[in-house]
């Protein structure tokens, strides 16, 4: 997944994550990114290497090439 | 003892319910990960003593990061323990997923709903959550202290049955045989089984490959059925601002901090924070000049009156009137702390250390670093990587602390008056242009950092309590007066001994002679000699700032006499006496700054590396920084040196053609290597894999 995979301002919802699980994906899903639930992007930052995104009502910044294994799809 | 911990998600409360407890004074911020290492108290209930342990933040029983393993060592390591499980009541989705896992692990556990923020109109039914749960849950208010005396009396009761539903879905045919065990081998915790000798694959090859997704999913949906019934939802984003729109802008992102950095400096160190440090000096030349009067009329001008006169208040008195300033740059630095901009601060500035090997994370160890680089290397605990940790502790010391105050204000306001502010400036810049090129060489050479795991989530903006001002105006006054009481103290004293005494211990202001501490110095100066400072007492000044930074004015304010606590009559003697302290040039001044800012931090800081990082990392960091300093302070120095002699714009023609000679060497050396090397394909510069 490119920088520029996930837009602003859309909501995706998480399919699954590939790959085998490392600590960060195990990071991911205690913080709420499960299957099944939606994530909406709200800003990225000037070089697009790091995003916020709205999980669960609250709001998380993560670096875009660690969502590399999440598998997303647009709502 | 009854261990009573104190455990939660980051940024929810927990120093602040064991402040209230304990009534200490712990610091606190509204960040992540303000907490590193356990803080342990005792503290006694109807007649039953407790020990209270604040834990650093986590999320599970996963750690991720040092100051994680810390906080779930502490969970596993306690035998006779009862856990205060804090929640924070403005985000229940996420943090109930924590108390869930302690349950899992069998532990004793009470939840405190702690709601510093409220949002809106959202209700919580906290007697069905606790039914429904099966352990009390109980609504707080950690800062005011709503509830507290119900959680107390929660920690007397015996631990309550319950039951996770969620359990029975998953396989429990995992060997060994033991639920926990079953429940760390869907979350596929390979430390957990490395600690307990038991090889993980063998386990893991029990259970299904997304086995993780299956216990966090089970363990969110058991959170939404819990507060479906028990919690009124508003959709409420927890920490979502209109501010935001500017503050995490594209273009307008960076000058808003750097005009919120400059209003911190410019109030700190002139405006405001000057008007103070001239009253409060001129309030301690007050106090002191009496006492001075009276021991020369009782004893004359004799050695003890020359120890009161530049040790005691010499000395100290110019490092005390710099008190009001030191306390504001904590105070400023706090109040971005609480304000949550600090989470803001990291997001923006990720793309930019990510590319020098550091972490959005390090801005705040080294924003930290402004005010103190001891405490400062502490914080750099909540790093994931190693290398990442390593590199942001040794970088601290270049961000100039604010024992360095004292310095610029009364060397830089003697020699450039008004101007003073721009190398004030210039010399912050410096520090941490520095300590960027330093990350990166690390970055590009034995500190290469790992793919970086930057996930931290934003917490609300909020603002300051009165209640939490005066304690950060109490806790860094005390803690500067403390320092100057102790190590500045006797500091000044072995210092005033070694510049009063020569090594024949005859007093050399009656006998005349060498002073012990002249002989030193002049061992060393020749060293400082090419960075224009070769003057002994200057020197003895730079050693003895070993110690303690703030020695080094101190010490320079003995040499010169001055018994006064004003700045504004220090910075004149430097200029105008004929005293030991002098310096051949403006450049050499310039130089001296420089030393001083990036040379070997205060001893404190150095044993706080040496805790963090390790013995070998130390001595490196240490050769480092005095290579560093030396060889800045040589360029800086040539440098003005050359604009003092020929002038600004013939300095600036002949750095340009310097400039412009490199890159037109860098060019045909490219051309030329170019050339040699690409045997393959004759049309690239490079060395190619084509094949003819």
């Amino acid at each position: 997944m490119n920088k520029n995979a996930f837009q602003e301002n859309t909501t995706y919802k998480i399919c699954g994550y590939k790959g085998k699980v490392d600590p960060v994906c195990r990071r991911f899903m205690e913080l709420g990114l499960v299957v099944g639930e939606k994530i909406r992007v709200c800003a990225k930052s000037l070089q697009k290497k790091v995003v916020l995104i709205e999980v669960r009502g609250y709001l998380l910044s993560v670096r875009a090439s660690l969502l590399e294994k999440v598998q997303v799809e647009k709502c | 003892m009854l261990e009573v911990l104190l455990v939660g998600n980051p940024n929810s409360g927990k120093t602040t319910l064991f402040n209230s407890l304990t009534r200490s004074h712990e610091h606190v911020g509204n960040w992540h990960g303000v907490t590193v290492e356990n803080k342990k108290k005792e503290f006694a209930l109807e007649g039953k003593s407790f020990l209270l342990v604040d834990t650093p933040g986590i999320y599970s029983l996963c750690p991720l990061s040092f100051e994680e393993k810390v906080a779930v060592k502490e969970i596993f390591d306690s035998e006779n323990k009862k856990i205060i499980n804090i929640c924070d009541g403005n985000n229940l989705k996420r943090n109930l997923y924590l108390t869930l896992c302690l349950m899992e692990s069998g532990c004793d556990c009470v939840v405190a709903v702690n709601r510093i923020v409220k949002s809106g109109k959202q209700k919580i039914d906290f007697q069905k959550l606790s039914k429904l749960l099966g352990v009390p849950v109980i609504d707080i208010d950690a800062e005011k202290g709503r509830g507290l005396e119900e959680l107390k009396k929660s920690l007397s009761a015996e631990k309550g049955a319950y039951e996770l539903p969620y359990l029975k879905k998953i396989q429990l045919k995992c060997v060994p045989a033991d639920r926990y065990f079953t429940i760390k081998a869907y979350e596929r915790d390979e430390q957990f089984f490395q600690d307990r000798g038991v090889q993980p694959n063998e386990v893991f090859s029990q259970i299904p490959d997304d086995s993780m997704q299956i216990i966090s999913k089970l363990r969110f949906e058991y959170i939404d059925t819990l507060l479906a019934q028990c919690q009124t939802d508003e959709n409420v984003v927890y920490g979502k601002s209109k501010f935001d729109k500017i503050l995490l802008n594209k273009w307008l992102a960076f000058p808003v901090f750097l005009l919120i950095l400059s209003g911190i400096f410019y109030l700190t160190f002139f405006s405001f924070g000057e008007f103070l440090s001239t009253l409060f000096g001129n309030f301690l030349t007050t106090i002191t000049q009496p006492i001075l009067k009276l021991i020369e009329n009782s004893l004359g001008q004799n050695a003890v009156y020359d120890f009161f006169a530049n040790a005691l208040f010499g000395g100290l008195g110019t490092v005390l009137s710099f008190l009001p300033q030191v306390v504001l740059l904590f105070f400023f630095l706090s109040i971005l702390e609480d304000s949550g901009y600090m989470a803001r601060v990291a997001f923006i500035f990720e793309d930019i250390l990510g590319k020098v090997g550091l972490s959005g994370k390090s801005v705040y160890t080294l924003l930290m670093g402004f005010g103190c680089s001891t405490s400062a290397i502490m914080t750099s605990r909540n790093m994931e990587d190693k290398n990442a940790k390593i590199k942001t502790a040794i970088l601290c010391p270049y961000m100039s602390c604010s024992a360095k105050i004292p310095i610029y204000t009364v060397i830089g306001g003697a020699f450039f008056g008004a101007k003073n502010l721009l190398y004030i400036v210039g010399l912050y810049v410096l520090g941490v242009v520095v300590a960027l090129v330093i990350s990166k060489i690390l970055d590009k050479t034995v500190l290469k950092s790992q793919k970086q795991s930057f996930i931290l989530e934003f917490p609300p903006y909020r603002s300051t309590s009165l209640k939490r001002i005066a304690s950060i105006l109490w806790k860094n006054s005390k803690d500067f007066l403390i320092r100057v009481g102790s190590v500045m103290i006797s500091m000044n004293i072995i210092v005033w001994l070694l510049s009063s005494f020569s090594f024949s211990f005859s007093y050399i202001r009656t006998s005349g002679g060498t002073s012990m501490l002249e002989g030193f110095g002049r061992i060393f100066a020749p060293i400082f000699s090419p960075l224009g400072f070769d003057n002994w007492a200057i020197v003895a000044s730079l050693l003895s700032g070993l110690v303690a930074k703030e020695v080094v004015v101190s010490s320079i304010a003995m040499f010169n006499g001055i018994d006064s606590g004003a700045t504004q009559l220090l910075s004149n003697s430097i200029l105008l006496s004929s005293s030991l302290i002098h310096f051949s040039s403006k450049a050499a001044v310039v130089s001296f700054l420089v030393y001083c800012l990036l040379y070997t931090p205060c001893i404190a800081s150095i044993s706080m590396l040496l805790q963090e990082i390790g013995r070998k990392w130390t001595i490196i960091s240490v050769i480092i920084q005095l290579l560093v300093a030396y060889f800045v302070a040589l360029v800086v120095y040539n440098l003005f040196f050359a604009i003092e002699i020929f002038g600004f714009g013939a300095t600036f023609f002949v750095l340009l053609m310097f400039a412009i000679s490199c890159l037109a060497i860098c060019f045909v050396f490219r051309l030329v290597r170019g050339k040699k090397f690409c045997h393959r394909c004759d049309r690239c510069n490079k060395k190619c894999n084509f094949k003819k």
